[in-house]
């Protein structure tokens, strides 16, 4: 039946839309998702131009003018804090589950009679992520107001920054994922070729950053009394912090947006600035999509003007289209494909696209018009006269006679690929391990801490050699554990973090030192491996208790300690002999086959000891064992 | 003043130059429209103020108002409700310099006159004299019954003498002068403008032309 082939036709697109290399649609337009080509039966005819604008909420502790708490109750007075990183995920649980129309003051809602007033938190945060993007920051900035009339706009205007933003001209380094494979070795051209770009990785300039207010959150709902459709305005977000980053429209591909995106919210992330969900709205995405034909289907030789924002008006192929209010990664990347295939068609059938601004249905995975903007609108940009210029000096960075820089050096934590390359270079890691150790930046300090402390506790080079190594394993694949063990179902549970928090070492209740302490020990040969883990296990759970002893001191106390002892290794070495008399035949024939067999018997004392004989002294009493049991003839 | 021991001097043209000063009131009024019109877009009758009924809104089947979604057609019924002539008057001069094809030829110029002015006269006050005394107003108030009759723009112009203390943001104080003939109700007042946080020296003054009453 005609209704059947729908659903048939329905569910076989979307099948064909969602394959990850080849975006298809069944007029034989395709696009490439990793180079953003636009073919045609296959034939290469266009190049995707991308340009993004991203919409971050600074995690700070009150709104950005009106001095009104952000999750309504929980807070003291925020303004005055001069520590834009300080732990505020406990906001994020309650503004999440906040009643409507709660955590506002009257600023928020435009009463009569109030003024603005800067936040200083926020400022800070915003020159911090400004900074960590390498980015411009002239000493004085100013605000405007950008007017037009909407419901959750209650001001009437927004406070931006137009003319004379934060801060301007900044980058983005991005790496293109190496597919699943995690422990590869940076390509040889990534390693030698510095900061140009290869196909591992890119960089997005920024062309401005700058401070505004957030509006508040609209609801369409149906009225069950009058059973009409009602608009509800939510005002709780109304004059959020937000940082608005413009980007120069650099991105050629749909998943080098979904990178871009992704590299920026974890690099906000990192510096504490935005806990860059995507999903709660506290990080918004807007795309710019445009195609140039390729000139002779030759990718180098598209012309493309990337110099302005308005990009890419180039003949033929029809204006920039924005896609608005992008909740995540993988709508970003299918917004783009399916904007560069409507355009292309369109285009290519003499009908190029209208400057418009669209919406992305999640349902259909398409783009869908919200206005046609046939006059662009006039928002009457006036300098805000209820403030004055921000000026970037002492009073804003909370402390007499700093500056600029002073402020940048005690406060932007070392960076994530500064973090990365360091760990790296300094210390040997592989990719992997030190891309770990980044994702959770806590980790890199206790990891430097017990790196430090290790070293400080053994005597020998060889040994020292193996710390990092030895360290890093014992992070990442013990104390990550214990901690996402013992620790964030009882954070999540008393209500101290949401369930969306990722484990960190932040939590540990095993420190640094404890854990240098513990890989000196193993380092030294006092301990083995597994008992490490053990002791670990037992410093963590008992931390309170044993809290004035050293690790050393509990190793001891709880017998943590390779089997040395002559006696108890000779017993097990009898024992393994006993239980092995094939191979004690075998061994009997002497020579290479003696060496074999000591071998394998080393190997089941070992595991008869559950690892923890020391190595040397066991090989050593095994030998003298055999000696005694089965003397070999001197050949 | 002399005779409490101030020293009277006139201010030169080349100190506050008399150009600026006729185009101060212009300026004023554009600076002054654009600032009405953006603080006054607050009042939509949503969260407090007068709003239209929707019926009463909806009822109007107006060409001028069909290409306006339901929420701009309710802000503009409560708006052109509730605001009086004036206010009207104000908003739609200030939209209309804040557009973007005329921000530049009014706008930016207004406030450019301003800063020049504003320097003209921190610097007179801070190098050449301590006190400004100039009349509050150039004509005396109509008529109450006559107030119709009155051009608006020519109403603006009574503000002539107080915009130039506005515009260049310094303290100033009127003192009302008593009446040369008994039977005249009113007569111009007296005007005294100093430098910045001089408000003190100012108030000294006032207190003796008051007393002079």
């Amino acid at each position: 039946t005609p209704y059947k082939m729908i659903i048939h036709y329905q569910a076989l697109t979307r099948r064909i839309l969602t394959h990850p290399r080849i975006r298809r649609d069944f007029s034989q337009w395709s696009v490439d998702s990793e180079k953003g080509v636009v073919c045609f039966q296959g034939k290469p005819r266009y190049q995707t131009v991308i340009g993004l604008e991203i919409h971050a909420q600074l995690d700070i502790s009150t709104k950005l003018f009106s001095g009104c708490p952000v999750d309504g109750n929980h807070r003291g007075t925020g303004c005055g804090s001069t520590s834009p990183t300080s732990l505020s995920s406990s906001s994020s649980l309650s503004s999440l589950f906040q009643k409507p129309n709660t955590s506002v003051w009257p600023l928020d809602v435009a009463v009569p009679g109030v003024l603005p007033r800067l936040s200083q938190e926020a400022v800070q945060a915003a020159v911090l992520s400004a900074a960590a993007t390498k980015c411009e920051l002239p000493r004085v900035s100013r605000f405007e107001r950008k007017h037009y009339f909407y419901a959750d706009l209650p001001l009437g205007y927004q406070v931006t920054q137009q003319r004379w933003p934060l801060a301007r001209e900044g980058r983005l380094r991005c790496q293109r994922s190496n597919r699943g494979n995690k422990k590869a070795k940076p390509s040889k051209k990534s390693r030698m070729a510095g900061d140009d770009d290869n196909d591992d990785s890119f960089t997005v300039r920024i062309e401005r950053i700058q401070l505004e207010q957030d509006t508040g959150k609209t609801v369409i709902m149906t009225n069950p009394k009058t059973r009409r459709k009602e608009s509800l305005v939510d005002f709780n977000r109304a004059g959020r912090a937000l940082i608005e980053i413009v980007f120069y429209p650099d991105l050629r591909s749909s998943v080098d947006a979904a990178t871009a995106v992704e590299t920026l919210r974890s690099l906000l992330k990192h510096i504490g600035t935005c806990s860059g969900r995507m999903e709660d709205g506290s990080l918004r995405c807007d795309l710019n999509v445009s195609i140039a034909p390729l000139e002779n289907m030759d990718q180098e030789k598209t012309s493309i003007t990337t110099q302005n924002k308005d990009h890419a008006i180039v003949q033929h192929t029809g204006n920039r289209v924005e896609v608005k209010n992008l909740n995540s990664l993988r709508q970003v990347q299918l917004a783009a494909e399916y904007e560069a295939i409507r355009q292309a068609e369109a285009a290519a059938n003499g009908s190029p696209t209208l400057q418009e601004t669209r919406t992305f249905d999640v349902k259909t995975n398409q783009t869908v018009t919200i206005r046609t903007k046939e006059v662009a609108k006039d928002y009457r940009f006036m300098p805000e006269p209820d403030l004055p210029p921000l000026i970037l000096n002492e009073e804003v960075f909370g402390t007499p006679g700093m500056d600029l820089e002073g402020f940048l050096e005690s406060n932007l934590p070392e960076l994530p690929e500064d973090a990365q390359r360091r760990l790296k270079t300094s210390y040997g890691l592989s990719d992997y391990m030190a891309s770990v150790l980044t994702g959770d930046p806590p980790a890199i300090e206790l990891f430097d801490t017990a790196v430090h402390h290790a070293n400080r506790q053994l005597t020998m080079d060889r040994e020292r050699k193996k710390v990092p190594e030895t360290v890093a394993n014992l992070l990442c694949n013990e104390l990550f554990a214990l901690v996402r063990e013992l620790e964030m179902q009882r954070l999540i549970e008393e209500g101290i973090l949401d369930g969306t928090g990722e484990t960190s070492v932040r939590f540990s209740r095993v420190d640094g030192n404890q854990l240098g302490e513990v890989v000196a020990l193993v380092l030294e040969g006092s301990i083995s491996n597994t008992m490490a883990k053990q002791l670990l296990r037992v410093l963590y759970e008992e931390s309170n208790e044993l809290k004035q002893f050293s690790a050393r001191e509990v190793a001891q106390k709880r017998g943590f300690q390779l089997i040395s002892d002559s006696v108890e290794l000779a017993k097990i070495a009898h024992r393994v002999i006993a239980e092995n008399p094939e191979e004690m035949e075998r061994y009997k024939l002497g020579g290479k086959f003696a060496r074999k067999i000591t071998k394998f018997l080393l190997g089941k004392s070992m595991a008869a000891s559950q690892g923890n004989a020391h190595p040397e002294r066991l090989n050593e009493v095994l030998v003298e064992v055999l000696e005694e049991i089965a003397p070999l003839s001197k050949e | 003043l002399h005779q409490h021991g101030a020293e009277i001097v006139q201010v030169s043209t080349d100190d506050i130059s008399p150009r600026l000063m006729q185009r101060a009131l212009a300026a004023y009024y554009v600076l002054v429209s654009a600032e009405a019109s953006s603080n006054l877009c607050r009042y939509d009758g949503f969260r407090y103020g007068v709003a239209v009924a929707e019926e009463e809104v909806n009822f109007n089947g107006n060409s001028e108002t069909s290409d306006l979604t339901p929420l701009e057609r309710q802000y503009s019924a409560s708006r052109s409700f509730g605001f009086g002539t004036e206010v009207k008057r104000r908003i739609l001069c200030g939209t209309s310099v804040l557009s973007s094809d005329r921000f530049h030829t009014y706008y930016e110029a207004a406030a450019k006159l301003r800063a020049a002015l504003a320097e003209e006269m921190h610097s007179t006050l801070k190098e050449k004299v301590d006190l400004l005394l100039v009349p509050t107003v150039l004509s005396l108030p109509h008529k109450i019954d006559q107030g119709s009759l009155v051009d608006p723009t020519a109403m603006f112009a009574n503000d002539v003498m107080t915009v130039p203390a506005s515009l260049s943001g310094l303290p100033a104080l009127s003192i009302p002068r008593q009446t040369q003939e008994p039977s005249s109700t009113f007569s111009y007042g007296m005007q005294l403008i100093s430098s910045r946080l001089n408000e003190s020296m100012m108030f000294q003054a006032g207190k003796v032309l008051e007393c002079m009453n």
